[in-house]
């Protein structure tokens, strides 16, 4: 209850109340009832979680009926069997892994694939990227049943990595990247280009860096860093003009 | 400034490169494209474009468990859509309930979310504007298993908090909501209510705060009633995210498998098995009964074209935004 008291309309900050039509306080009214209906389940879940089994389910609730008293009764007993009884820990443990390993794995292959669709000519380079938004539409709890046999056909099944490595397959994230990455002024590696980077070199070194979220915020265009701080290419960076084509450009 | 510079430096370098290098370096370009997108490409084959392949195929034999089965054409198919009486009847079943949870969801998440947050952007307070827009986020990040647990002991009969509140505001209080099979849908639509209106909320309020506003400044100028700015400037220009909303929660619900699977006790879809939706139908046919894995692979693809059809409908009537990526 302790968000809804905060915004309740009687919460001491009258001047800034006083500042709202009656239409809008009527708003923050009613927003705040709803708020509060939408919470209840979670903080009701949240209290249940330190409690006895037998305290749950009272009526009325033990944290309404004596308020002050009932939070001495808290216990954490049901934290401790799940972690103690019921492997609560390794679990966590598992979901980190399998997470940060498919973030990994998602960011690598996509990011990899939206450079090329954002940057490169390639023969089919349409159809293809069509292609792998049209897989968007698919759903795939649909087809459960081929989806495990092609797993277990990959001996995936009972396996960490039958976790990981579909979940790679991610054409929204492509799409999302190559809408990004689009965005990105091609000055910006046009010079490694003439120093001799490859595009591989190009996507490791600029563009993926600059795919960071800090940089990413949707709809923004992204600043670009300080040039001179970009390791462009390996004998020097760019900006420090000692590479020989900027130079004659900035002549 | 060094953009520019470097500008002008590309500028004066395509001479030189144009002619000798130039189609080696397109040449070699198309090869890094190849090379760049070929494991994602392969994973794409492997994973998506295989598995419905591999799927359609499926769905013509009588294959059971990893048996491969006997090739017999449309015989799944016709099965499922009349042949069979008990199948069919079990299929048109579970079409039924699965479109009626869509539209029930449909029906009250998308209006209630669209005022919701129409009269959270009226309100100027920016901080309790945020704590509001969190509390109704807050459902999003609970996964659909806990959440059907929650609404399970929710729901309980005898000792749900549910009961206990109608109890205290003297309405009936000894419906066994889980065990009624008129409550079943209902129920389904309410947790999925609970669960993504605010997710939809935020959508449109992050839409809401695009439109422009000196459009408003110039409504109020000419004097024109709240109702008709409503109408003539907040809908149409809300259209691409009402659209967006729409189609992918109705993708989404005509999937709906983990909320009945968890809500109802031991995995039964509710009191005779009256919420089972096609996904539940799908997984009862082809992982827990008798593992028919040609039927199921067929039920799948009758939902593929059920939401291919839908999301078509809903493209044609609603029209596609215009302003691109929503």
């Amino acid at each position: 209850m302790s968000a809804r008291t905060s915004t309740a309309p009687a919460s001491p900050r009258p001047s800034r109340l006083k500042r709202l039509t009656w239409p809008q306080l009527a708003g923050v009214v009613l927003l705040c009832l709803v708020g509060a209906a939408f919470l209840y389940p979670l903080l009701w879940l949240l209290d249940a979680s330190f409690r006895a089994p037998v305290e749950i389910f009272q009526w009325p609730p033990v944290l309404v009926k004596d308020f002050p008293a009932s939070l001495h009764t808290y216990t954490l007993d049901s934290f401790r069997a799940a972690f103690l009884h019921w492997n609560a820990g390794w679990a966590l443990l598992m979901s980190v892994v399998v997470t940060l390993a498919g973030i990994l794995l998602t960011l690598l292959v996509c990011s990899l694939c939206a450079y090329a669709f954002a940057f490169l000519e390639f023969p089919g380079r349409g159809p293809l990227f069509f292609l792998v938004l049209a897989t968007m539409m698919l759903p795939m709890t649909t087809m459960i049943v081929p989806y495990y046999k092609v797993i277990r056909g990959l001996h995936l099944s009972n396996n960490l990595m039958g976790l990981v490595v579909p979940y790679a397959v991610s054409a929204f994230g492509v799409f999302m990247l190559r809408q990004y990455y689009i965005r990105i002024p091609r000055s910006l590696f046009e010079c490694a280009r003439v120093e001799g980077a490859n595009h591989l070199r190009i996507w490791w070194s600029i563009v993926l860096p600059l795919s960071r979220p800090g940089a990413g915020r949707p709809g923004h265009r992204p600043v670009p860093p300080d040039l001179e701080r970009l390791p462009v290419s390996d004998r020097s960076s760019c900006a420090a003009s000692r590479c020989s084509r900027c130079r004659s450009g900035s002549r | 400034m060094i953009p520019v510079t470097m500008g002008a430096a590309r500028e004066e370098t395509r001479p030189a490169a144009r002619g000798v290098t130039r189609a080696a370096r397109r040449r070699r370009d198309a090869l890094s494209g190849y090379a760049m997108i070929a494991p994602f490409m392969a994973l794409l084959v492997v994973f998506n474009l295989y598995v419905f392949w591999s799927g359609f195929r499926m769905s013509l034999t009588d294959g059971q468990g990893i048996n491969a089965g006997e090739f017999v054409g449309l015989q799944n198919y016709r099965d499922l859509l009349w042949a069979n009486p008990f199948l069919s009847a079990d299929f048109w079943r579970a079409v039924r309930t699965t479109f009626l949870y869509m539209f029930g969801c449909l029906a009250t998440q998308v209006p209630v979310a669209f005022v919701l947050a129409y009269v959270l952007n009226t309100i100027p307070l920016v901080r309790t504007r945020a704590v509001l827009r969190a509390a109704f986020f807050l459902p999003v990040l609970i996964n659909t298993v806990v959440t059907a647990l929650l609404f399970r002991m929710f729901f309980n009969k005898d000792q749900g908090v549910l009961n206990h509140l109608l109890a205290a505001v003297g309405l009936p209080h000894d419906i066994n909501w889980l065990m009624n099979s008129d409550w079943a849908i209902p129920l389904l639509v309410a947790v999925s209510f609970w669960q993504w209106t605010g997710f939809h909320m935020v959508y449109f309020l992050a839409q809401l705060q695009t439109i422009d506003p000196s459009l408003y400044e110039a409504a109020r100028m000419e004097g024109v009633p709240p109702l008709r700015v409503l109408r003539s400037i907040t809908l149409p220009l809300m259209r691409p995210a009402v659209t967006f909303v729409m189609v992918t929660s109705a993708i989404g619900c005509l999937q709906m498998f983990d909320l009945v699977f968890m809500l109802f006790p031991n995995a039964t879809y509710g009191p005779g098995g009256v919420a089972k939706t096609l996904v539940a139908f799908i997984y009862d046919q082809g992982f827990s009964q008798q593992f028919l894995t040609g039927l199921a692979s067929a039920i799948g693809w009758l939902t593929f074209l059920a939401i291919a059809g839908v999301s078509a409908l809903q493209l044609r009537v609603l029209g596609l935004g215009r302003h691109g990526e929503t």
